[in-house]
């Protein structure tokens, strides 16, 4: 017998290229019974291997080969101690620079077996601990190791130090670390790579390798059965103080009905009721604490979202968590928390995107950061980053792998063509080494490269974090433990999410702006717009750009079919709308305009009438589970659960034998239940539960309605908080067709963010490109009286000579300076010239003089307001001033860029998207700007594209079909216009051209 | 006496030339590029090949996928510099003093020729046809009182091809051109003139030289003297420099270390060949490389002493070439040049080792083995071609 005891997975960052699951599984093919997992420095996978070595009948054996270069151990873990032991080594590796396992180890070896080939270690440790082995590792020398081993009584063991299953992986491994060294592939050093047959070995071979010392092979065996230890934590809850012997229950239970009081005014039966159901089965499952902290993180910001399943409790609602009375809304609090339930509840609560770090920072200071971190990220290779790494090994020059990477697009991998065969690339040619590196490339994808912080999850463990798993810095400074989310959730620690949100900024911003401009007070949380006649209006006709989380094409063109503008269908389409139910949102969308329908199955009955008979939340698969199928409610969420999760396609697979067994013996016939299946797969993905819909549903009234009321305020704060679905030159441009006037940024008018009133926005200094901070502060906080000129701005404010060139190139000073190439009026009387107009060249002329006289003796009259005899030149051309636009800008802001090509538009005869719907059912042509693409594959796994163009009357949504797509997606790109021809098609009302010829205007 | 310079220009000359030799190519697309290996980079693009939308610096695939027809003209440096000789052979009989600026184009100081041939301008005229006549090259010119305002008048002289500035009249002919015809409006100057809304010659000479210096720096000295056509850098004609230069293309472009140590070595062994055959010595190896995105790295190293020793240079420029390739892109040329030339002496020197005079680690009798060895191999290859035969390359 002889058990792995070193074995890599592609955890080992850059070194090893396989993954947990083909470990467990090349290791079972091989008779294994036992496995040990012993990654570089990390437990990454360890959750996942656990999952999947059980799934292969092994044994797991959880390890880690810790060390730095010169000294190494392998540790595996014999018991709970041990296991604490090794997440604190593996914690302290990562925090303290002056890391030395001879410090660590003789305090920190209970629990642990101990491999290593460190003479100094093994002669260290050997009266210390009885689990000590000396680590014979395949390849590498041991003569000196066995002597000191039969000197000293240790026993020896064998190890492959495996870093690959097979052994062509060799040249993978050499590429990870040609990557991670920032080098090619002939010029790694052998001390950079592992051995040639580090190799996951029989048992075979690994004896004929250890054939001069067959006990160093038997001793795995003995190692092994000292580790018979994996964690089981159950959930693991975070510590609260319900004051002197008061239990977390009672706390919160005073807490709900305070909360409710203030809800509600009065709480009648239902609200009671409610009350007492929620909180005896939180009474049940001990999750009080969690709903307690929460609810003190929330209390940090007066603006919250609250989503997640969590939004179908009236105990968060109560608690001010979440904003959706789940009573008026009949949000089934089964979905968040049921007696079936046994992983932990799942609580998502959004801030404002720049108030959120504050938030953070309170629950470090508050919890501690040794009990509390940042769930991680592992960041794996994606199609883009393993074409563009594996280039830069094989030296390829960055123009020509951008080349490749910049047309093929973030969403790739979800086309799964070869990238040979991408439309958008049918005109590039792939000569030598391309066909190599697109091969080696392919093998990347999905190998973690880096870990970084997870967007939002926070969990707070009762005692030191490090007791359940090792923690380390990321990056960008914060403490975060070594799993994602999903392993996370599968050790039972909770994860609680407290994520970034613009839109929540975009409404916070506009409120002020509203009260600045009107003196109107709207208070956040009272907002509730739900029944606005204007509102509604305007999200059933689909004007949406800018609005929270019905922005996107896709959206508007639902809602616009749809007609409806109510909180209940809205509620809806947030949810349907998910990549892989579009087959079913025109069945949606009939019924809505009053097909007759029939339910999917008489035994799920009535349960989908709320959707049309469709299912649309996440909930849905649960019930349908149970009335068709007869699952149990564990076993119907566990199958909600797991739809989506990669790792668990083994345990999918077996519930879906299940589904159409229980669905058979109740009466379905296969096509049904096939349908029925299909249904729930299309929540793969992603996909959303009523209440989170509910929850955003929300956000998104209310900035609908800002928008709806306040345009200029609400789409200032839209571009100024950024991060929207469309381009800050897609919102100019929507701005425009809302007949706001987007104004260039002016010294004495423009704010540091772009601010909007009555029927005007004005760029904000934020927009101009490599304007420092604090020139744009230093402007703003010294414009006490508006700028009477160049030089008096200039003398008031400390501005480096390339800040003052930038404003002047950006145009900042024009009116100022009565330069009127612009044309555009002041906005306030005071702003008014009152000097003789100069130039911009006059006025960089003027800065040219006073940079380069600053620092002399003529210091005097620096800024005289007559210096002498500064040259003349005439004010930029037309084009020099577009081309200062897009240079200092991003884009065109004193027109639309098709007006630059009005002469050749004009010439043709070409329909406008206004006048789109006049022309349903003909061939047209139409000039265009691109403004924003989705590539998304039909059944046949063909790509298309849907796409938004735009001109200077409207926004036109096309689509390219798959052959369309094949001959045109090549030539599309944002910096230019294009002539489309192709059929205007419309579908429940809403206009679409599908395209059939592109080209260049 | 006021000088009278000519700048001559064959346009596109390595096309017109091959055109000279082939009338197959006239009117065809051309491009010209070191290898026809897809990845390699257009050199040069013919007028014809740029109407297809085909530039300079484009891979061959990229040009082919725009024109199908175009055809690739591998360089054939001996035939251009047997055609520029030529034309210097020709240009020479009319005037001694020549400043060749590359292949095809150059100045030519015809100060105080007129009694011998005559006016400025119908020297030129006769040079022009007989171009055309004898070696079927039309070049353009241009005449005038200095280089600066000869040579953009050759740029200017289409369709008639000969341009004629009368002296006196270099700032009217200058004024209207763009600020980007002046040798001093470099990049940076230029960057900073189209900031200030300065496009065209004649708005520099209005500008006060005082106020030039403050938004330009010193490069307004030489760019207002430009501006008003005043140019006084005599033609000089070209002198032999004491240096070895060779430069090898690869092929394919490669960061293959093994493979560029390898290239090396052989241009060492041909240079060192070189310097035998010319009874020099080198004291420093300069080598410039051009990775595949158009950055360059240069180094140099020098020997204790001037050698001729291929073993030393091998050494040194392999040590050289360590401290160079800093970046994975790949590699494009690799140009290596021997310089600190002096006359080979083969006396060892009296009081000191080998090591000493630049002969590191070979010890006397190996020297002379070597020299023996190198003098077999000279012999082979004065008869058979430099690369006839060479020194194995061990990884």
């Amino acid at each position: 017998m002889f058990v792995h005891l070193n074995t890599h997975s592609h955890y080992s960052l850059g070194w090893g290229t396989t993954s947990p699951e083909a470990i467990c599984r090349a290791a079972a093919r091989m008779g294994c019974r036992s496995l040990a997992l012993t990654d570089t420095n990390n437990l990454y996978g360890l959750m996942f291997f656990l999952d999947y070595a059980r799934g292969f009948g092994l044994r797991p054996i959880i390890g880690a080969d810790v060390g730095l270069p010169g000294c190494r151990a392998t540790l595996l873990v014999k018991n709970r101690v041990g296991y604490s032991n090794l997440c604190r080594i593996i914690t302290a590796l990562h925090i303290n620079e002056d890391f030395d396992l001879h410090d660590m180890l003789p305090e920190r070896n209970e629990g642990l077996v101990i491999l290593t080939d460190n003479a100094g270690l093994l002669r260290l440790l050997q009266r210390r601990t009885s689990s000590l082995y000396a680590e014979l590792v395949a390849g590498q020398p041991v003569r000196q190791l066995l002597k000191l081993a039969s000197q000293t009584g240790i026993k020896p063991v064998a190890t492959a130090r495996a870093f690959w299953v097979e052994e062509a992986d060799y040249h993978l491994h050499r590429l990870l670390r040609a990557i991670s060294l920032n080098t090619t592939l002939d010029r790694l050093d052998r001390s950079e790579l592992a051995p040639p047959h580090a190799c996951l070995a029989d048992e075979d071979a690994m004896r004929e390798m250890f054939n001069f010392c067959p006990e160093a092979v038997d001793n795995t065996v003995d190692a092994a059965a000292e580790c018979d230890w994996t964690p089981d934590f159950g959930i693991v809850y975070p510590e609260v103080e319900a004051g002197a012997n008061g239990r977390a229950i009672d706390l919160l239970r005073k807490k709900a009905y305070s909360g409710a009081r203030r809800r509600y005014g009065t709480i009648n039966d239902d609200v009671r009721d409610r009350l007492e159901h929620e909180l005896s089965l939180i009474d049940d499952k001990g999750y009080a604490p969690v709903f307690l902290v929460v609810e003190d993180i929330v209390g940090q910001s007066p603006r919250t979202c609250g989503r997640g399943s969590a939004a179908a409790s009236i105990v968060s609602y109560c608690l001010g968590i979440t904003h959706v009375d789940p009573i008026r809304h009949k949000l089934f609090f089964e979905r968040f928390i049921n007696s079936a339930r046994v992983d932990p509840p799942d609580i998502d609560v959004d801030f404002a995107w720049d108030e959120r770090d504050d938030v953070l920072d309170y629950v470090f200071g508050k919890y501690g950061v040794d009990r509390s971190a940042m769930v991680a990220n592992h960041v794996s290779f994606q199609k883009r980053a393993a074409i563009r790494e594996t280039a830069k090994v094989y030296g390829l020059p960055d123009a020509e792998i951008s080349a490749v990477t910049g047309r093929i697009g973030h969403g790739f991998s979800f086309i799964g063509l070869p990238v040979e065969e991408h439309p958008a690339l049918r005109d590039h040619g792939f000569p030598d080494p391309w066909p190599e590196i697109l091969q080696w490339a392919d093998r990347l994808v999905d190998i973690p490269r880096h870990v970084s912080v997870h967007c939002g999850g926070v969990v707070i463990t009762p005692g030191p974090t490090t007791d359940w798993v090792p923690t380390e810095v990321a990056p960008k400074g914060v403490r975060i433990i070594q799993w994602e989310k999903d392993q996370t959730e599968d050790s039972g620690l909770v994860k609680i999410d407290l994520l970034g949100n613009r839109s929540i900024a975009v409404i916070r911003d506009t409120i002020a702006a509203v009260k600045e401009n009107y003196g109107v007070e709207l208070d956040y949380a009272s907002l509730n717009p739900l029944d606005d006649p204007d509102t509604q209006a305007l999200l059933a006709r689909g004007d949406t750009m800018g609005v929270f989380y019905v922005e996107s094409p896709a959206t508007r063109l639902l809602q616009k079919k749809a007609g409806v503008g109510d909180y209940e269908h809205l509620v809806l389409h947030s949810s349907i709308i998910r990549p892989a139910a579009n087959p079913y949102i025109n069945d949606y969308l009939r019924r809505l305009k009053g097909e007759p329908y029939e339910p999917l199955h008489p035994l799920i009955g009535g349960i989908l009438d709320d959707n049309y008979g469709i299912m649309v939340y996440q909930e849905d698969v649960t019930r349908v589970a149970m009335e068709l199928a007869g699952f149990s409610l564990a076993d119907a969420e566990e199958l909600r659960k797991i739809i989506s999760k990669k790792h668990k396609h083994r345990r999918l697979m077996d519930l879906r034998q299940r589904f159409f067994a229980g669905a058979g013996q109740r009466g379905a016939d296969e096509e049904q239940i096939n349908r029925v299946w299909d249904m729930i797969m299309s929540f793969a993905g992603y996909s959303f539960c009523k209440p989170h819909s509910a929850s955003y549903a929300l956000v998104s009234f209310k900035s609908a309605f800002l928008r709806a009321h306040y345009p200029a305020e609400f789409m200032a704060a839209v571009i100024s908080n950024q991060g929207g679905f469309y381009s800050t030159f897609a919102y100019i441009s929507e701005a425009r067709r809302m007949k706001l006037r987007a104004l260039p940024p002016d010294i004495n008018e423009s704010e540091i963010r772009y601010v909007g009133r009555d029927d005007w926005i004005r760029v904000g200094f934020m927009q101009i490109k490599g304007l420092s901070r604090g020139a744009m502060e230093g402007i703003v906080a010294r414009r006490d009286r508006p700028y009477s000129s160049f030089d008096d701005c200039l003398r008031r404010v400390e501005l480096s000579p390339s800040d003052a060139k930038l404003l002047v190139k950006a145009g900042c000073f024009d009116r100022v300076e009565g330069n009127t190439a612009l044309s555009i009026p002041p906005l306030t009387a005071n702003a008014k010239s009152k000097h003789h107009h100069r130039t911009r060249p006059q006025l960089l002329w003027r800065l040219a003089l006073s940079a380069d006289r600053s620092g002399s003796d003529t210091q005097g009259d620096l800024f005289s307001e007559s210096p002498p005899s500064i040259p003349n030149p005439p004010e930029y051309s037309e084009a020099t001033i577009l081309k200062l636009e897009i240079e200092t800008l991003g884009f065109l802001i004193s027109r639309h860029p098709l007006e630059l090509y009005r002469d050749r538009i004009d010439e043709k005869r070409v329909v406008q998207a206004v006048d789109l719907p006049g022309h349903v059912g003909e061939k047209v042509e139409f000039i265009g700007w691109l403004v924003t693409g989705k590539v998304v594959t039909t059944k046949d796994r063909e790509a298309m594209e849907f796409t938004t163009f735009e001109d200077t009357s409207g926004l036109i949504e096309t689509v390219f079909f798959p052959d369309a797509f094949k001959r045109f997606s090549h030539i599309l790109s944002y910096t230019r216009p294009y002539r489309l021809f192709g059929r205007v098609e419309e579908d429940f009302g809403a206009v679409t051209v599908t395209v059939e010829r592109a080209a260049y205007l | 006496m006021f000088r009278s310079i000519a700048f001559i220009n064959v346009p596109s000359f390595p096309f017109t030339v091959e055109r000279a030799v082939s009338r197959r190519l006239r009117g065809r697309p051309l491009i010209l590029a070191r290898s026809a290996h897809p990845r390699s980079r257009c050199l040069s693009v013919s007028q014809e090949a740029q109407g297809h939308g085909i530039r300079r610096g484009m891979s061959i695939a990229d040009a082919r996928r725009r024109c199908r027809d175009v055809e690739t003209l591998h360089p054939d440096p001996p035939l251009y510099q047997r055609a520029s000789s030529a034309l210097l052979r020709i240009v020479g009989e009319y005037s001694p003093l020549i400043e060749p600026l590359g292949f095809g184009r150059g100045f030519i100081d015809l100060t105080g020729t007129e009694r011998l041939f005559g006016d400025a301008d119908a020297v030129v005229g006769l040079l022009r046809q007989r171009l055309i006549r004898e070696l079927r090259l039309p070049a353009e010119a241009g005449i005038a009182v200095n280089k600066l305002v000869s040579r953009v008048a050759a740029f200017d002289a289409a369709p008639e091809g000969l341009l004629l500035v009368e002296r006196g009249g270099e700032e009217p002919f200058l004024e209207p051109h763009r600020v980007s015809v002046l040798p001093a409006a470099d990049r940076d100057v230029r960057t900073k003139l189209t900031e200030l809304n300065i496009t065209v010659v004649q708005q520099i000479k209005e500008i006060e030289l005082d106020l030039l210096l403050y938004a330009l720096g010193p490069a307004a000295f030489s760019l207002s003297r430009q501006a008003r056509g005043i140019d006084p850098e005599p033609v000089i004609p070209p002198s032999a420099p004491p240096r070895i230069a060779l430069t090898e293309e690869l092929s394919e472009d490669t960061n293959n270390r093994d493979q560029i140590t390898g290239l090396v070595k052989r241009m060492v062994i041909e240079g060192s060949f070189r310097l035998h055959r010319q009874g020099k010595s080198a004291g420093e190896a300069i080598m410039n490389i051009l990775y595949s995105d158009g950055q360059t790295e240069r180094g140099s190293i020098r020997s204790r002493g001037a050698t001729a020793s291929t073993a030393v240079w091998i050494g040194k420029t392999r040590e050289l070439l360590a401290g160079l390739i800093k970046r994975r892109v790949r590699i494009r040329r690799v140009e290596l040049t021997f310089s600190r030339l002096t006359a080979a002496s083969r006396q060892l020197g009296l009081w000191e080792s080998g090591s000493k005079t630049g002969q590191e680690a070979v010890s006397p009798e190996k020297s002379c083995r070597l020299d023996r060895v190198m003098g077999a191999m000279e012999r082979i290859q004065s008869r058979f071609g430099a690369r006839a035969l060479s020194f194995g390359v061990a990884a």
